[in-house]
């Protein structure tokens, strides 16, 4: 060969040092969001006083102690106890764990199906598109809230063991998540495929997974990441509102939206506070940092990004 | 010089839905690539250069266009006839193309190494060591050093030049026979444009790869092409051998490019440029294209379609200039 070799000018050196990761230049840019880091902070201390929590607890969750019975906050119990003579701090940590395992499992399940199902209706586009599309139409259309309170009406019609329902409650919040999703999904793959390096792999004869899995996917990642961060919250409140009603993560497994059951009886509302206002503090924090921390990823991923 | 057809492309049309119509953005264009032959496709942009390359790889995309009638031989296989599972296995193995946009053709978010190495793994089910070691081997081959730090590196880091350099090693990857270049140095700068086209021209000789060329540049048709054909508003109007065409252009639109071609040393006042514009494919009547931007415009050009003729050996010409049966 007769052409010498030609090496990176050396001027870019320390441009490319800092350029080298994608990922790098989004950490920089989140570390400047204030706000999204506070998110952040929170719900790592929401997930650490969930997870780890109940071990520095002398109480179990289901303890039942009929002698304990509705006592306000003390030095015992900070956050009082419960009509069964539970201890509220502790159980509030066990909700936790529940509240966030279905919030980031719905997440992952309408993230999963909606990313999938978006890649495919966009790039073959066709009949393909078409049946998927109509049937986000459909569930997009129906009020999202009616359709779960009918579905779990459902489950409760077929006795699902409690310990399972948690499960069924990811599954029906990911089926009226995937829809928003799918569709975003979609419309970038859409303007993607246009894009000459999709094009480009048509030209080197790549199969259809490698071009959907390895070309088009990691472009959607931001995407998916924002959007999965932000549809956490509203599942964490969607859970909320049908565990509220006792159509949801039923007790005794405790969930923060099955706790603030507890404002429903006129009593309770007025004379023991701290039977649901921890809860529901807990519901508003953790569902405003997951908010905050969206928008930043959102910032931080891509500037240019558009709102939803 | 009795060597088969690498590639065969027998009265090609393709056409592109638009509001007005159909458009003919290739119409009736046959034309041969020989074994280790270098044919340069020349012509206005907008004439079907690309959609003749874009055809022969079967990347029309059906939602804006279609191939419409035609015969595409590979090695005497109908590409157009050919189910799409074996077409696959033959693009970006047997036959393979740049891309003019090197910035735009590779993904901005899986490393260079990543997308050197895929068309071999997946045409040659080479592991993903075996396909490293070659990736860089290609690397090296085409010219950038520093293999290692370039495999790791994104295509936002490197500069146009390097990314051409990337994109032909992608291409010549698998080995193949026949390289289709769609403008592969109008995007880059003067000094790289040499260098590519070097580049090109070595691996050519050294790998004995047939190749197509297209550019709207005739100092790069003069540089490697041994044979040329002129497209003007998607027909072949003249073709020939490099030295007979430049010395003997016989179509006037061939002699306007050539006149407007800036020489060295030879400053004019003014570059000469063709008057007037290519026509709009979709009203196109029965005529000569050119005519309308002709000088030589006769009364039968307006009204019929000049057919090919040979002028001399392997030398054609669509022009009614030379049809004897014509009387002026
Ligand atoms: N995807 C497309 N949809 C509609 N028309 C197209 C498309 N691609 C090319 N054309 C038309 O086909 C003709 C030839 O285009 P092209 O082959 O790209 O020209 P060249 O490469 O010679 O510059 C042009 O008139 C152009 O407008
Ligand atoms: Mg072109």
């Amino acid at each position: 060969m007769e052409n010498p070799p030609i090496t990176i000018a050396s001027k870019s050196k320390a441009e490319k040092r800092k350029k080298s990761s994608l990922w790098g230049q989004v950490l920089q840019r989140f570390l400047k969001k204030k706000i999204a880091l506070v998110g952040l902070g929170f719900l790592l201390f929401i997930f650490l006083f969930s997870l780890i929590g109940p071990f520095f607890s002398p109480y179990a969750t289901e303890g039942v102690n009929p002698t304990q019975i509705n006592l306000p906050p003390s030095s015992e119990h900070w956050l009082g106890t419960d009509k069964l003579g539970r201890d509220v701090l502790t159980r509030l940590m066990f909700a936790g764990r529940i509240s966030l395992t279905v919030g980031v499992g719905a997440m992952v399940l309408s993230v999963t199906f909606g990313a999938l199902l978006g890649i495919l209706a966009g790039y073959y586009k066709g009949i393909i598109d078409q049946i998927v599309m109509r049937i986000a139409d459909i569930l997009m259309t129906l009020p999202s809230l009616p359709l779960l309170f009918i579905m779990a009406a459902v489950m409760s019609e077929w006795k699902v063991p409690t310990e399972q329902r948690l499960y069924i409650v990811m599954l029906m919040l990911s089926l009226v998540g995937w829809p928003g999703l799918a569709r975003l999904v979609r419309s970038q793959v859409l303007s993607l495929r246009e894009r000459q390096f999709i094009q480009a792999t048509d030209a080197l004869g790549l199969r259809d997974h490698r071009k959907l899995l390895n070309h088009l996917l990691p472009n959607i990642v931001p995407l998916l990441i924002v959007s999965g961060t932000l549809s956490i919250g509203g599942a964490i409140l969607s859970e909320s509102v049908l565990s509220y009603f006792g159509l949801g993560v039923v007790p005794p497994t405790a969930s923060w939206g099955n706790m603030i059951n507890a404002a429903n009886s006129l009593i309770d509302f007025q004379k023991r506070p701290w039977l649901w206002i921890p809860p529901g503090i807990a519901i508003f924090l953790t569902v405003i940092s997951i908010n905050l921390l969206g928008d930043g990823l959102r910032d931080a991923i891509d500037p240019n990004m558009k709102r939803r | 010089m009795a060597k088969e057809p690498i590639l065969q492309i027998n009265q090609l049309l393709t056409q592109f839905y638009s509001d007005g119509g159909k458009v003919n953005a290739v119409n009736n264009v046959s034309l041969e690539i020989r074994e280790g032959q270098t044919v340069c496709l020349v012509g206005e942009s907008g004439c079907g250069k690309s959609a003749t390359a874009m055809s022969v790889m079967g990347l029309i995309d059906p939602s804006s266009g279609q191939v419409s009638n035609g015969e595409v031989l590979f090695e005497g296989q109908d590409l157009l006839k050919m189910k799409k599972g074996d077409l696959r296995r033959l693009r970006g193995k047997d036959f393979a193309m740049i891309f003019q946009e090197p910035m735009s053709s590779l993904n901005p978010v899986l490393t260079i190494g990543e997308q050197i190495t895929e068309s071999i793994i997946e045409h040659e089910l080479l592991s993903k060591k075996e396909a490293k070691q070659r990736g860089l081997e290609l690397i090296n081959l085409v010219g950038i050093g520093r293999g290692e730090e370039i495999f790791s590196s994104y295509p936002h880091q490197l500069s146009g030049g390097m990314l051409q350099r990337i994109m032909i090693a992608i291409a010549i990857s698998c080995n193949p026979r026949l390289l289709i270049a769609d403008e592969p140095t109008t995007a880059l700068d003067v000094t790289i444009q040499a260098q590519i086209l070097d580049l090109l021209r070595n691996l050519k000789e050294e790998r004995n790869m047939s190749m197509l060329l297209i550019t709207h540049d005739l100092g790069v048709v003069a540089e490697v092409a041994d044979y040329v054909i002129v497209m003007y508003a998607g027909k072949i109007i003249e073709q020939g051998p490099v030295v007979e065409l430049f010395k003997n252009p016989k179509h006037p639109y061939t002699k306007g490019l050539l006149a407007a071609k800036p020489v060295i040393n030879q400053r004019r006042e003014k570059l000469y440029t063709i008057p007037g514009q290519v026509p709009n494919l979709i009203d196109l009547q029965p005529s000569c294209y050119f005519s309308e931007r002709c000088e030589h415009c006769m009364s039968i050009c307006t009204t019929k379609q000049p057919p090919m003729k040979q002028i001399r050996d392997s030398h054609d010409v669509a022009c009614w200039l030379y049809e004897e049966e014509v009387s002026v």
